[in-house]
């Protein structure tokens, strides 16, 4: 009797909701300023249990906040900041009316400003919690580095963007961080490894970005004033994590601390810094093992496959070692330069390019130029004239791939996602190729080799020993190559003998294969030239078994034929297809498959939808791929024809 | 001036009121500055004065702030504190990472037919859409609703069951034996001499066939004068006997094959050739109005009748005791009759129930005790038909029962539904029953096996399930279900596919029989 009744919208996600505008209104603030405080704060909308019931029975579509976000807000001192700004704003605008221009200075001088720091610590409240959120930092950070310094209100934006990914970057090359690289049509995608976090950012092609229509910068500068606080405090912590000292002391760049609104950064300038390599406070030998054997100890392969993981991983950190690289100026060289010194290779370029280079043109010891031309001129012999993208390619592969596909002028093996590792998805031919290469199961020499390539590598044997006295320290790479080249050769000739081998074997056995399908021809090539014998009683076996089989199967029926007429039958070889036993199992999972309780069935069949999706996607581009190597061997034959 | 006022009433001679005074004031009313020799400075303004210059001097007042520093960088995180953040944050969703597709130079297969690759790095143009993308990103963090999704990560295969080989559950009906031709319309019930050699088939072409079952050869034909509904044999070794179901009568057929042992055919003669003596029973009203028992007529007689049974409604079922005396038959249409209590030897009938709680569906009787299964649309009920009363209401699980298959240790039982549901139930826990989804159509027939621990259920979409269906004698040991083998065979005839499973009584063999006009052994 007594109970209240319950009113509409007093409790429940009625109260847990805010609309947009009563936020606004809440905290008393414009809807600029608003969205600056979320942006800063890492506010969003959230999406409600019941739309109706939160929005107390209206249906139609509003951004609705979280109370308890909104009460968070109130506290936040920057919103004094933001009421103290608009009244400066009017006052400035007033004393610019009056034409008073000493008194707009004064007033300049004494610009409400705020800083962002407690707002970092508060959302990451630890710095790993700031290195999972980098992505979107980064991202930002490297367009705004790209900008034109046109506009007045980005310019420090942009010059502190260029410092700090310039900043960036070098720990990366300092840490050797760098795990993948991928180019697209959209730009250049890193990913690095810091402290066990895994960061991916993109970068533009390096033309300046283009504005479209429908881009708010003011939006994109409020995120990057929060980004750029996020990513100088990060910085800072990296660089001490490696005892280097912050901000870098560059050669090139006179970044000075807290000084940002005089730096004047250009490209020539950041080309030169991310050349330069930093100096430690003291060399700390950091060769301990980095895996977390604690966690692991239990379970023996896991270990192994972890140590197998992080041999990987410092192979690929040494990728480049001792290779000197020298960079033509149609390429990209600030990618190319962070990328290869990542892998610790040696990088320059031409003087006239960019300052910074490291060593010339003419330099002997070169081991590869990066050429981007069709044509270009070779007059060293000592190097490899190569086009960019092997770079990139090494690096995802974690081993320097044969070169000879990746020459000037040739038409360039395709550039492979080192993302996209799904088993279950299409995987092209080449990275099948690629995945065997890691494994080890194709030896470099066993691929087609380009022709020249051979006889450029013994010529240049003369010259090489030469220079094996003159200098001791070029002496590796080279070595190397040289030693290869024999290698390469016994290789081959051992598999021609063996090919022959095979044959001889072929030509020696007979046709025993028809009768089991599902075998594997391979296999079934070197045993039957062993044991021809073994087979043939394998055979008889067989029809015995199977004659017993279909005895039994026939049942009544053979029952009813003996009445009739007693003799001996000759037993017929029963014809098992060779898919018998798949054709079964498919049967059984079927029948499993309707034991899967209610529930779970629900989700098998919505995991069945998603998988088949996939398959068929997949099985599409399997057929295109077919189809065009099918013209392409066509195209082939009918050249030959024509010779 | 003529010295006239307009108004009458003006006083000309009131006295004067002076407004200004005449005399000269201290402060004059005129509005000429002040001389400059006139001024007199404040002193103590000029020592206010003094005493800011002195501070400014000294460096004490700043007119312009020292300006704080925007950024500085130190180590943020050197305080371990822990700060209040957002309540329950939600990280936003990264970014999708490129696959082959979206590399500058894909492979061939990846690229629209419409695209040329790239042929080298140079020839990449800017990509037009870059700060749009950003700028969208950007949009995205701080304006797109958040929500929690919980994503499934498992595969498909990880959520099947691990089941036992069926190999290893043998023996159990794999292949087709035979093919019963010879009916030439619907073949609604069969049923296997409980010996096992015969077979006898009820179709809806007016006859009754049985058939031998170790050849296949159709033994007798007998016409009858309506569609067959149901046939079945008498259990008894001593009686050669058929009941069969024809519009409202229930026959008693001696089909006297050649084949059966003579003595037991001429026992059945014998039997049923006089009229058993009734001696002072009268039969209660109840009764009589609804079943009247007949000899057959000489003609009758010479077919194979021995007794007629002339039910007051149609009739759908009869069961069989495994005595072979008792039998009951259901009357769908029979409101609080539908269910009749008959003994053959002393030609009796009795109504068990007073009232009958919705439409009977099936019956069947206990394989061990005197207990009798009735199953109405929704509900299960059985009956201890000793002691005259109910021993258990189950709930059925399912919307519409069909059919329903008593294990022979009488511990559990299968219940089918048209509703494409097929329950388990065990007697001791009959609120959880396992519901074993095995069928898109509707379920026309269960059967359970009598010596092996199989069972066969079949539905109009064709496909006879035939599974393993172990029991323990340990009651809290969940009966072990699997499924073996999906059998098909029968075609679809006006919606309709397997009307009918039966077990052979000791081979691991499988009867159906369909709307296709055939049976079909499984073996």
């Amino acid at each position: 009797m007594g109970s209240k009744r319950k009113k509409k919208g007093e409790a429940g996600e009625a109260k847990r909701y805010i609309t947009r505008n009563a936020a606004v209104k809440k905290l008393q603030l414009s809807l600029r300023d608003f969205r600056r405080l979320c942006i800063l704060k890492g506010i969003y909308p959230r999406e409600p249990k019941n739309r109706r019931k939160a929005q107390k029975g209206d249906s139609t579509i509003k951004t609705l906040y979280y109370m308890k976000d909104i009460q968070f807000l109130f506290h936040e001192p920057i919103i004094w900041k933001f009421r103290e700004h608009r009244a400066f704003s009017l006052k400035i605008k007033h004393a610019k009316a009056k034409k008073d221009r000493p008194k707009v200075q004064r007033m300049m001088q004494n610009k409400p400003m705020y800083r962002l720091d407690h707002i970092v610590r508060e959302r990451y409240p630890t710095f790993t919690h700031a290195l999972r959120d980098l992505d979107d930092p980064l991202t930002l950070c490297f367009l705004f580095s790209k900008l034109p310094q046109v506009q007045r209100t980005t310019l420090n934006m942009v010059n502190m963007c260029r410092r700090l990914t310039l900043e960036f970057m070098l720990y990366v090359i300092e840490a050797q961080a760098l795990r993948k690289v991928f180019i697209t049509i959209k730009g250049y995608y890193y990913q690095v490894e810091v402290m066990g976090q895994t960061i991916t950012w993109i970068t533009p092609h390096p033309f300046t970005p283009q504005t479209t229509t429908g881009v708010d910068f003011r939006i994109m500068r409020v995120f990057v004033e929060f980004y750029i606080t996020l990513l100088g405090f990060t910085n800072f912590r990296l660089y001490h994590h490696l005892n280097l000292h912050y901000p870098p002391r560059l050669p090139h760049a006179d970044i000075k601390e807290g000084s940002e609104d005089d730096i004047e950064m250009g490209d020539p300038e950041r080309l030169a810094s991310l050349n330069f390599p930093l100096k430690r406070n003291h060399v700390e030998d950091n060769e301990s093992e980095t895996i977390d054997t604690h966690l692991l100890e239990e379970d023996e392969t896991r270990l192994q496959e972890a140590r197998e993981e992080e041999k990987k991983k410092k192979q690929q950190q040494n990728l480049f070692k001792g290779l000197k690289f020298f960079l033509n100026r149609e390429t990209n060289i600030e990618s190319l330069t962070f990328v290869i010194r990542a892998c610790k290779g040696e990088v320059s370029w031409e003087e006239s390019t960019a300052e910074g280079n490291t060593f010339p043109v003419t330099d002997e010891t070169i081991t590869h130029e990066i050429v981007d031309r069709d044509n270009p001129k070779q007059p060293y012999l000592s190097r490899y004239y190569i086009q960019p993208q092997w770079v990139y390619d090494c690096i995802n592969a974690r081993l320097l791939l044969p070169v000879q596909d990746y020459f000037p002028g040739a038409t360039l093996p395709p550039h492979l996602s080192p993302f996209d590792l799904d088993a279950h998805a299409y995987v092209p031919p080449e990275q099948k190729q690629l995945l065997a290469r890691q494994r080890g199961e194709i030896p470099e020499d066993q691929l087609p080799r380009h022709q020249d390539s051979d006889s450029d590598s013994e010529e240049d044997e003369g010259s090489k020993k030469k220079k094996k006295k003159t200098n001791d320290a070029n002496i590796r790479p080279l070595d190397s190559f040289k030693s290869r080249t024999q290698k390469r050769k016994e290789k081959k000739r051992k598999l021609v003998q063996k090919e022959a081998a095979k044959e001889q074997e072929k030509e020696s056995k007979p046709a025993l294969t028809w009768e089991d399908v599902s075998r594997e021809a391979e296999a079934m090539e070197t045993q039957a030239a062993e044991n021809g014998k073994d087979t043939a009683t394998k055979e008889n076996g067989k029809e015995e078994a199977a004659a017993e089989q279909n005895g039994k199967d026939a049942g009544m029926e053979e029952k009813c034929n003996r009445e009739k007429e007693m003799r001996v039958y000759r037993g017929r070889v029963q014809k098992i297809s060779p898919n018998a036993a798949e054709k079964q199992e498919l049967e059984e999972k079927k029948l499993a498959i309707m034991m899967i309780p209610r529930k779970k069935k629900r989700v098998y069949h919505m995991l069945r939808r998603r998988e088949k999706r996939k398959e068929s996607g997949a099985r599409r581009l399997t057929q295109k791929r077919i189809a065009i190597d099918h013209e392409k061997e066509k195209a082939k034959k009918a050249k030959k024809m024509e010779v | 001036m003529s010295h006239r006022v307009p108004d009458a009433s003006y006083d000309m001679y009131a006295p004067w009121i002076d407004h200004f005074t005449h005399e000269v004031m201290d402060m004059p009313l005129s509005g000429q500055p002040e001389s400059k020799q006139s001024f007199i400075p404040s002193k103590s303004e000029a020592a206010w004065v003094a005493r800011r210059a002195e501070q400014i001097r000294r460096g004490l007042i700043q007119y312009t702030h020292k300006k704080e520093e925007k950024h500085s960088f130190y180590d943020l995180w050197a305080n371990t504190e822990r700060l209040r953040g957002i309540h329950n944050h939600m990280p936003a969703p990264k970014l999708k990472l490129p696959g082959h597709g979206q590399s500058y130079n894909p492979p061939t297969e990846y690229l629209p037919n419409d695209r040329e690759p790239y042929r080298s790095l140079r020839k990449v143009p800017g990509y037009h859409f870059y700060i749009k993308e950003r700028f969208e990103r950007c949009l995205d963090l701080y304006i797109a609703p958040r929500k929690r999704v919980m994503r499934v990560k498992a595969e498909s295969k990880d959520l099947i069951p691990v089941l036992p080989k069926p190999q290893d559950l043998r023996p159990f009906p794999t292949m087709l034996g035979h093919i019963f031709k010879g009916h030439r319309s619907i073949i609604r019930s069969i049923s296997v001499h409980p010996q096992g050699k015969y077979l006898a088939s009820g179709s809806d072409d007016h006859t009754v066939k049985i058939w031998e079952i170790s050849t296949g050869r159709c033994l007798r034909s007998f016409d009858v004068e309506a569609a067959v509904k149901w046939v079945a044999w008498n259990p008894s070794s001593k009686l050669f006997l058929l009941a069969i179901v024809i519009e409202n009568k229930v026959i008693f057929l001696n089909p006297e094959t050649y084949l059966m042992d003579k003595l037991v055919v001429q026992q059945t003669n014998a039997v049923f050739r006089e009229e058993p003596d009734q001696g002072d029973y009268i039969r209660p009203e109840r009764v009589k109005t609804a079943v009247t028992w007949r000899k057959p007529t000489p003609d009758e007689w010479a077919k194979g009748y021995r007794i007629v049974l002339e039910h007051f409604r149609m009739v759908k079922q009869v069961v069989w005791h495994k005595q072979g005396d008792y039998f009951a038959t259901l009357i769908p249409e029979g409101d609080h009759r539908s269910v009749m209590m008959h003994q053959l030897s002393r030609w009796r009938s009795q109504v068990p129930f007073n009232k009958c709680k919705g439409r009977v569906q099936a019956l069947s009787f206990h394989p061990k005790y005197p207990f009798l299964y009735l199953a109405t649309q929704t509900h299960i009920r059985v009956y201890n038909l000793q002691k005259q009363r109910m021993l258990k209401k189950v709930r059925a699980n399912s919307r519409w029962v069909s059919s329903i298959a008593i294990h022979p240790g009488g511990e559990h039982f299968l219940v089918g539904g048209y509703d494409r549901k097929l329950n388990w139930f065990e007697m001791e826990c009959t609120r959880t029953p396992h519901a074993l989804r095995f069928h898109k159509g509707a379920i026309r027939g269960v059967a359970f096996h009598r010596k092996y621990p199989l069972f066969a259920s079949a539905s109009d979409e064709g496909r006879i399930i035939v599974s393993h269906g172990m029991v323990y004698d340990d009651w809290l040991k969940d009966p072990f279900l699997v499924p073996l083998k999906e059998l098909r065979g029968h075609s679809r005839f006006e919606d309709l596919c397997v009307l009918d499973v039966t077990w052979h009584p000791y081979e691991p063999f499988l009867f159906t029989s369909g709307a296709d006009a055939t049976i079909r052994l499984w073996h």
